[in-house]
């Protein structure tokens, strides 16, 4: 499949975003996190199947960054209570349209799954 | 293990490294301290990514000023080898594939999870070692005298070197499989 360059006036173009942003994507709609707490979120959500080193993750991180996905916020919880090396993040309205549409992309791949009992011949 | 990461920290990009190396490296430090992996696993986990995610941004680092300049080069040598016809076959190849792999190259192709198959192949890149490694072999049993031929010294140079890579790759994947599987 060849993807279109990514254009913020067309969402689409963005689409199929790679697993690993749709997994940073939805670890930060429940609010800003900064790394070590998007990768256990990403952890959890997958029931442990997806582990994200921090390579991956902060590569990733960057190109979103790039991309106009996800910013860096420039507060902090408790400064007292936090390690100044660590960053947090959090999800730009581009970035919370673009999770959206793949939301409703894979939604609608897993409708027409359903609808062709992949599963039940999975099974046979 | 501080070892460990601050050399595995040194295959990233320098620009990487700047700015979020103290982030990355206590990422590391939050996985041993607070996470269920054992140290051993995120060794393995460390050592894993080097070889996919810092290699893959070290390319892309690489391709983005050259890519322009490598492709004007290439097609350079197929137009030239084109025009010289049947004898420089060889070289249009050579040159087909050269753009070819810069087109891949190319595309922004996205950083993901280590997948676990690539280590679990690296018993295929010991096999390409010893290919190659053999082939170098053969060469100098079929062209053993005194002196190699410059064709036969190129193909045996270059089969031992690509064997020499080949082989320190197929180490450093089995090596990480083994960490990644100690848990």
């Amino acid at each position: 499949m060849v993807k279109r360059k990514p254009n913020p006036d067309d969402i689409d173009s963005y689409l199929p975003l790679p697993a690993s942003a749709m997994h940073i994507i939805v670890a930060l709609a429940g609010g800003e996190k900064h790394g070590y707490a998007i990768m256990r979120d990403i952890d959890d959500l997958s029931g442990g199947s997806v582990t994200m080193g921090p390579g991956t993750l902060y590569g990733s991180i960057k190109r979103m960054i790039d991309q106009g996905l996800v910013q860096e916020t420039d507060e902090r919880p408790d400064p007292a209570l936090d390690d100044e090396r660590r960053r947090y993040y959090r999800l730009t309205a581009l970035g919370q349209r673009v999770g959206a549409a793949e939301q409703a992309r894979l939604a609608a791949l897993l409708n027409a799954a359903q609808l062709r009992k992949l599963g039940l011949s999975g099974l046979t | 293990m501080n070892l460990l990461v601050r050399v595995a920290l040194l295959a990233y990009p320098r620009s990487f490294r700047r700015h979020y190396g103290a982030e990355w490296t206590r990422t590391i430090t939050d996985m041993r301290t607070h996470s269920h992996h054992s140290s051993v696993r995120v060794a393995g986990v460390v050592v894993a990514e080097t070889f996919t995610t810092a290699v893959h941004m070290r390319w892309e680092n690489l391709m983005k000023p050259t890519k322009t300049v490598l492709t004007v080069i290439a097609a350079t040598i197929a137009f030239a080898a084109l025009i010289m016809g049947s004898e420089a076959i060889a070289i249009l190849a050579f040159a087909i594939v050269v753009l070819a792999g810069l087109q891949f190259a190319g595309q922004d192709r996205p950083i993901t999870p280590t997948d676990p198959s690539i280590t679990r192949r690296w018993y295929f890149w010991m096999a390409g070692a010893a290919g190659a490694f053999l082939l170098g072999l053969g060469v100098l049993a079929i062209d053993g005298g005194d002196e190699l031929t410059s064709a036969a010294w190129a193909t045996w140079m270059l089969s031992w070197a690509t064997a020499a890579v080949l082989a320190v790759i197929g180490i450093g994947l089995g090596a990480t499989r083994i960490l990644s599987n100690h848990r």
